[in-house]
């Protein structure tokens, strides 16, 4: 079950309460047009995510509004699955997969390491906004490179906890092509 | 598309195929599922082509997935006009120019960097897959078409036979027809339940209330399982076929795949596939003018392991908690929206169209008495083969890691294999005669499920073994019962303190007693299989548990033994007097 992020204070929220943010997220909408307003809610938040970097309640009052949804629903779902985040998160999103072979292959050192490089703990935002680091439970059925990150839907591995640190240190931003 | 066009469709995709099979260069496939990227296969296509049209060479560079040596990655292919196609592993951006400067321009095929080739024979040095160790106990059904087809083409899937069988049970056969067939075939769920597919169908189709629906459970949410994802990346038509075909059997009319959100390149292809059997004719109303209407949504997971579950994958469809009900009723009565519905997981949907095509009587040749067919098992951990292998139900466990997994890596040596992943139980090495099909692993308290392996050497110990399968099962207990949510988090205490050498004797009763409560009392699969773990490794492991008691030692030097009593319970806020060691009264074991 979802764990809930941490919040911190002063990180830059993209969501203003604007016209425009309500666009933005009426624009959303739109592209479900046609589907059942239940079947498309989940899609939907994980697109509102992605634009702010979190579930914002102002965007999640425009999809209640919108589409009769409960808002105590919405934010049952948005607390229940670990993808959603009430409070903004970084530039930056760190995960250190613990899968049980990346765990046994050296994953909660690199957890440390990334840890205490950030100042940050799991679930936690830097205080400048950049990096967000959270531990995945899940698999990214890549566990041939264990131990591995995920940073930024870019997985990373098999990677030492200097190497790791590199990384932070020096983020990766050749953005290749991706599927 | 009407009856008669579907032949002509068939023939155009079959002469595109030939064209792409008797190309009169050198052919070049690249491993582009989420595996090959992770490992750098996007580069590794980039710096093939640069190359290809640097020197001016006439070659086709396809893109496809892993055909499952996920520890080759990135994997590259190579086939030039009167060779077979040869495997590489390991072809980083970096080593492509060397590798295709002697292959296509030195006729050199580079035997040191070679896997295997795809002949019958060796050739010019290098081993036919055939006598591979990881080849040759397959049998490839579910995963024919991966690594050969570009997973994002209907044509391509079409000539290598998608559908065929999806339009001889719309045009030659009844639903009953269907539904007998895959009866008699007996194929059961391959999510790790084992339910014969069948059954679910056949009461679907029974129930008088309308809509119908069908959800493929794509949610496949264990650790170290990944024979869905590949499924998916690899080769989507295949299962989406099966998806059809149930459709049609059950008279539902709208189908969902749902997929975790953790598997982005699935959902994109699902997709795709949808698409493309939308613009085909193939899907929407009226289908090849038999008045079979259905349509397919792909609808994304939000990242909880409870989703796989089959009533939790039915309220995250329905946009809801995935928290699972009580049953009776069965989804086949009361599923979406309290409709009839049929919720079959992916690999289980792949066999079908194999079912339909080549009878069931060929499909109950395969495997053994209580298990039909083959089964694609995800090998992890510290083994050297860590990809997939599709292999005939039965296979013995020693054969599926020690021949097909190429046995232990860094000359490691084997200390417990973790069956049917989070859910399933650690097994030792005496159990490693047993054969892996439904029902023959649990008298030594694991399963088979979804047939996902993680295997584990020396360095590796069984109470953080334990300790990490119940810190997940508490993480993603949904919270609905008691003895899941409360009982994973106080199994989690205690195994914290046998961790940290605080822990007695008493403390292993008190587990298993907790355990037989749990598996007792829990609404859903995530419950009453939380425990199993703990029951497995103390059933073959006890020694390690007595020296974290006794001894405070940890043999694999893997637990620090520091903690007194005091500290650990003032780390979990436990205090020492709320923990009672006495046998609960009225406990039912």
């Amino acid at each position: 079950m979802g764990a809930n992020l941490t919040q911190t204070e002063g990180i830059e929220d993209l969501w203003k309460g604007t016209e425009e943010d309500r666009e933005a997220v009426l624009r959303i909408l739109r592209g479900f047009a046609g589907m059942d307003p239940m079947e498309s809610l989940i899609p939907s938040l994980h697109e509102l995510q992605k634009v702010y970097r979190y579930v914002p309640e102002g965007g999640a009052r425009v999809i209640s509004e919108e589409w009769h949804i409960p808002l105590t629903d919405i934010f049952g779902v948005v607390t229940f699955y670990a993808d959603f985040s009430t409070e903004p998160m970084g530039r930056n999103q760190l995960w250190v997969c613990e899968g049980a072979a990346c765990y046994f292959m050296g994953a909660p050192e690199l957890g440390e390491a990334a840890q205490q490089r950030l100042g940050v703990g799991y679930n936690e935002t830097t205080p400048d906004g950049e990096w967000t680091l959270r531990r995945a439970d899940f698999c990214y059925g890549a566990c041939h490179l264990a131990p591995l990150v995920d940073l930024n839907h870019e997985i990373l591995g098999p990677l030492s906890e200097d190497g790791l640190r590199q990384i932070i240190d020096n983020p990766p931003h050749h953005h290749e092509e991706s599927h | 598309m009407t009856p008669q066009e579907w032949p002509q469709y068939r023939q155009q995709a079959l002469e595109a195929w030939q064209r792409i099979e008797e190309f009169d260069g050198p052919t070049i496939w690249v491993s582009t599922d989420s595996g090959g990227v992770a490992s750098g296969s996007l580069r590794t296509l980039a710096a093939i082509r640069r190359f290809v049209e640097a020197r001016g060479i006439n070659a086709q560079v396809r893109e496809t997935a892993a055909f499952g040596t996920t520890w080759l990655e990135p994997v590259v292919d190579i086939r030039i006009p009167g060779a077979p196609r040869v495997t590489y592993g390991h072809v980083h951006e970096e080593r492509v120019d060397g590798l295709l400067e002697a292959v296509l321009l030195g006729s050199d095929p580079r035997a040191d960097l070679a896997y295997a080739n795809w002949s019958d024979n060796a050739y010019q040095g290098i081993q036919p897959l055939a006598a591979t160790d990881w080849w040759r106990l397959q049998r490839r059904v579910l995963l024919g078409r991966c690594g050969t087809i570009d997973p994002e083409s209907l044509q391509e899937a079409v000539a290598n036979g998608a559908y065929d069988a999806y339009i001889k049970s719309l045009l030659e056969m009844t639903q009953d027809d269907v539904i007998a067939e895959v009866k008699s075939a007996n194929v059961r769920g391959r999510g790790g339940a084992g339910f014969p597919a069948g059954i679910k169908w056949e009461s679907a189709k029974a129930e008088k209330s309308r809509p119908k629906y069908i959800i493929v459970n794509s949610h496949e949410g264990e650790p170290n399982v990944f024979k869905d994802r590949r499924l998916m990346e690899g080769d989507p038509h295949g299962f989406i076929e099966g998806l059809l075909i149930c459709g049609y059997a059950v008279g539902a009319k709208t189908g969902y795949i749902y997929i975790g959100s953790e598997y982005p390149l699935a959902i994109e292809r699902s997709k795709l596939a949808v698409q493309q059997l939308r613009d085909a004719g193939l899907l929407g109303e009226n289908i090849l003018g038999t008045g079979h209407s259905f349509d397919v949504n792909v609808i994304p997971g939000a990242g909880a392991y409870i989703s796989g579950e089959a009533s939790a994958a039915i309220y995250g469809v329905q946009g809801q908690k995935g928290m699972p009900r009580t049953k009776p009723p069965r989804s086949a009565e009361a599923g979406l929206w309290g409709k009839p519905t049929v919720v079959n997981n992916t690999e289980t949907l792949a066999n079908i169209p194999h079912i339909i095509k080549n009878g069931s009587e060929w499909y109950t040749a395969i495997g053994t008495e209580k298990s039909k067919g083959t089964n694609v098992f995800s090998l992890a951990g510290d083994i050297v083969n860590v990809g997939l292998a599709e292999i005939d139900m039965g296979v013995t466990m020693q054969d599926l890691l020690f021949v097909a997994g190429g046995g232990m890596r860094d000359g490691g040596k084997f200390r417990a294999v973790l069956a049917g992943g989070i859910s399933g139980g650690a097994l030792p090495e005496s159990a490693l005669h047993l054969p892996n099909e439904f029902g023959s692993l649990e008298e030594e308290g694991s399963m088979m499920g979804s047939g996902g392996y993680i295997i584990y050497d020396e360095g590796t110990c069984m109470v953080d073994l334990a300790w990490y399968c119940t810190r997940f099962n508490r993480n993603e207990s949904c919270g609905k019962c008691v003895p899941c949510r409360v009982g994973t988090a106080s199994q989690l205490e205690m195994l914290d303190r046998l961790r940290t050498g605080a822990a007695t004797e008493r403390e292993l009763a008190l587990l298993v007693q907790s355990s037989n409560d749990i598996i007792a009392y829990s609404l859903c699969g995530l419950g009453q299989a939380a425990p199993v773990p703990i029951l497995s490794t103390l059933k073959h492991f006890k020694e390690e548990y007595l020296e974290h008691t006794n001894e405070k030692r940890c043999r694999a030097g893997v637990c620090k033994m520091h903690s007194t009593v005091a500290s650990v319970a003032k780390e979990f806020v436990v205090s020492p007097q709320r923990i009672d060691l006495t046998p609960v009264a009225g406990s039912p074991r």
